[in-house]
């Protein structure tokens, strides 16, 4: 290297004051290729030529380079049916519209993951090798498309680059922007998202309404077992008792009793007016009357016994368990009916609120490429440059300074 | 033609040296006039902006966890505090270049030069405030994408081309009050109040255009720089929605208030030249 310095440069040998004719042009006198590499690249590395360089190959790379790439879009509504009792001409039909849009625009907050999600991009594409054949790279332009064996991350991050699903927060709306290499690619991607959708949007609503319509007729099985269970118990406590209603018995025997006790009453008045009709209180009509008396009384008694006593009948007792029986089965019947109601409402709450995709505008098959990112990318570069240009001068200068 | 390109492009060259001559000596001269030096030009803005951050931060606690209580949220598409250091960026680049251009030429000493034009030191004072006002809000981008760790920019062009055109109708802008403050010292005081409230309150720092009911938007969507502000966004998320906002109205404000205040300057620099032996 040394030596290389302190040998003459082929400049410093030509005399300068030769003759007009044998002078050699300037652009030949500096024969690059006798530079060192370092001293050339020591030309190149000034930040003017780097610079340059950069926003020349940007450009080459997006206008003359990068493949075309077509766009296609649709754009939907996801709606439910209207409610029954929501008419125009209610104050509260505007409130009314608003939640269609928030459900819309929740739906399309869904379908946005939904749509870009792994399971949907297997489902679209169950090979991964279609996918890298489809959009698989082709030369001048390295950069874009897929490589051959690629990763499934990488797949999936290429197919998520391909389409946009944007929900509308002012009218609900969902807008499916599609991309590829050809109109035909971008069109047919479009097509099969909203395929996509429709299914989603379905399946998550007969999910829905087939778990809630299941639950509801869970319910009315189980209100009917009990209602028979109940039933079936209060007939095996009246076959058991020889009877067909403890309480009636109950009333019957209270009647019988009340009455004996009336009869009671009269023989003692009667008992009592013998007496001081006749001196002899053990005159025969008055022992006959006399007798009459305790004979009831102690029939009184004893039936009173016969209806309480455990031994007896114990008709309180029956009379209590069977009202409770008969709770049971009032209660069982009234849950059969509150879940057949419910089952019946359930029913028609999920047809009610069957959603369905609204299409406002069809995919079209593009017919001129998308120059958008070709400006895009270009202006990025730009912007790039801007970017360090002043962020990185004004940095170097305030550090200077300080 | 050569040589004329050849000329074309000296003279544009040296015009550029001129400038970032002129930008250098600014810098200089405030870093000598400040105990933080030249970090004084984002530690100011940073204040401000930190202002407005935690005003819309308490203001969306006060408001409740319902997001759309208000009618709509821009939680949605943005963090809060990407959505203000958006809104600020822009708007903060047009009203400083704007405000420095009535101020700005009180930088007299390169007029000194023939070689200076009052214009130089416009656009010296600009790029200064581009840069420092640039570094602010990608460092606070920075950040923000740093701890969340969602980094989004759907529209690179757009943003800088949004960036670029705010610039020059800034500077388009302060031309004009320049002159219109020749006329009276009473109209820049009235147009710096103007810049800094009904402008500033206008352009979308706080709220975001879909957030408006349709009837109110017209009261606001005259101002360029709420445009500006409101594509800024779109150019970060294209899922951001911005109802009434378009960029040709942008482009239009620019290139017709760049071009009247050109050629305004072109008639009438000898006026800002005269005020210089003041």
């Amino acid at each position: 290297m040394a030596n290389r310095s302190e040998s003459p440069s082929p400049r410093q040998i030509l005399p300068l004051n030769r003759p007009t004719s044998l002078r050699i042009p300037p652009t030949l006198v500096s024969d690059t290729s006798t530079q060192p590499w370092s001293e050339r690249l020591k030309q190149l590395a000034k930040p003017q030529v780097l610079i340059s360089l950069f926003l020349a190959s940007s450009a080459v790379y997006c206008f003359v380079i990068g493949r075309n790439r077509y766009t296609s879009v649709s754009e939907f509504v996801i709606q439910q049916a209207a409610p029954l009792n929501t008419t125009g001409a209610s104050v509260l039909a505007g409130a009314a519209a608003a939640p269609q849009v928030l459900t819309s625009l929740v739906d399309g907050q869904y379908l946005q993951v939904y749509l870009a999600s792994a399971d949907v991009k297997n489902r679209l594409y169950p090979n991964p090798k279609t996918l890298e054949q489809e959009y698989q790279k082709k030369l001048p332009d390295f950069f874009s498309g897929l490589s051959s064996n690629s990763s499934l991350p990488i797949q999936l991050d290429f197919y998520r680059k391909q389409l946009r699903v944007a929900p509308q927060p002012l009218s609900g709306a969902v807008i499916v922007t599609t991309s590829g290499f050809t109109p035909e690619q971008a069109f047919n991607l479009n097509k099969s998202l909203l395929v996509q959708s429709r299914r989603f949007v379905n399946e998550v609503n007969q999910s829905i309404n087939a778990d809630q319509n299941q639950f509801a007729q869970k319910e009315v099985k189980l209100a009917e077992q009990n209602l028979k269970k109940a039933t079936r118990s209060l007939e095996q406590f009246q076959e058991k008792n020889g009877q067909l209603n403890a309480q009636t018995e109950q009333a019957a025997t209270s009647s019988f009793i009340s009455g004996l006790e009336s009869r009671l009453v009269d023989l003692k008045v009667e008992e009592a007016a013998l007496r001081r009709q006749y001196r002899d209180p053990n005159a025969p009509e008055v022992v006959f009357v006399a007798d009459q008396v305790r004979e009831l009384q102690s029939q009184i008694q004893a039936e009173r016994n016969k209806a309480v006593s455990a031994d007896g009948r114990d008709l309180n007792s029956l009379a209590i368990e069977e009202a409770g029986l008969r709770s049971d089965v009032d209660f069982a019947s009234d849950a059969l009916k509150s879940a057949r109601l419910a089952a019946d409402n359930s029913r028609r709450e999920s047809k009610r609120q069957l959603k369905f995709v609204v299409m406002l505008s069809q995919p079209q098959l593009s017919v001129t490429p998308d120059q958008n990112w070709r400006w895009q990318a270009f202006l990025g570069s730009v912007g790039i440059i801007v970017v360090a240009w002043g962020v990185g001068g004004f940095l170097l200068t305030a550090m200077r300074k300080s | 033609m050569i040589s004329f390109m050849d000329n074309v492009l000296r003279g544009v060259r040296r015009q550029i040296a001129v400038v970032m001559a002129i930008a250098t000596y600014d810098i200089n001269r405030k870093s000598t006039g400040s105990s933080i030096g030249s970090w004084e030009a984002i530690v100011g803005p940073m204040q401000i902006m930190l202002f407005f951050i935690l005003m819309r931060v308490g203001f969306s606690f006060l408001r409740g966890s319902s997001k759309f209580a208000s009618g709509g949220s821009t939680e949605l598409y943005f963090n809060i505090v990407v959505f203000i250091a958006t809104g600020f960026s822009i708007a903060f680049l047009f009203r400083n270049v704007a405000i420095k251009a009535l101020s700005g030429l009180k930088l007299r000493a390169p007029l000194y030069y023939p070689r200076v034009k009052p214009l130089d030191v416009l656009l010296a004072v600009s790029i200064n405030d581009l840069r420092a006002l640039a570094t602010l809000s990608l460092a606070i981008l920075g950040l923000v994408w740093y701890f969340t760790w969602t980094f989004q920019l759907d529209s690179p062009g757009l943003a800088i081309g949004v960036y670029l055109l705010t610039v020059l109708m800034a500077i388009g802008f302060g031309l004009c009050i320049v002159f219109l403050g020749r006329l009276n010292k009473w109209i820049v005081k009235i147009i710096k109040r103007i810049l800094q409230r009904v402008i500033i309150f206008t352009s979308g720092i706080f709220f975001a255009t879909f957030e408006l009911p349709g009837q109110v938007r017209p009261f606001v969507t005259w101002n360029p720089i709420l445009h500006a502000v409101e594509l800024f966004r779109y150019s970060m998320n294209n899922d951001y929605p911005i109802p009434d906002i378009s960029l040709n109205y942008l482009i239009s404000c620019s290139i017709l208030l760049l071009s009247f205040s050109l050629v305004l300057y072109r008639t009438n620099e000898s006026l800002l030249l005269e005020a210089n032996d003041d």
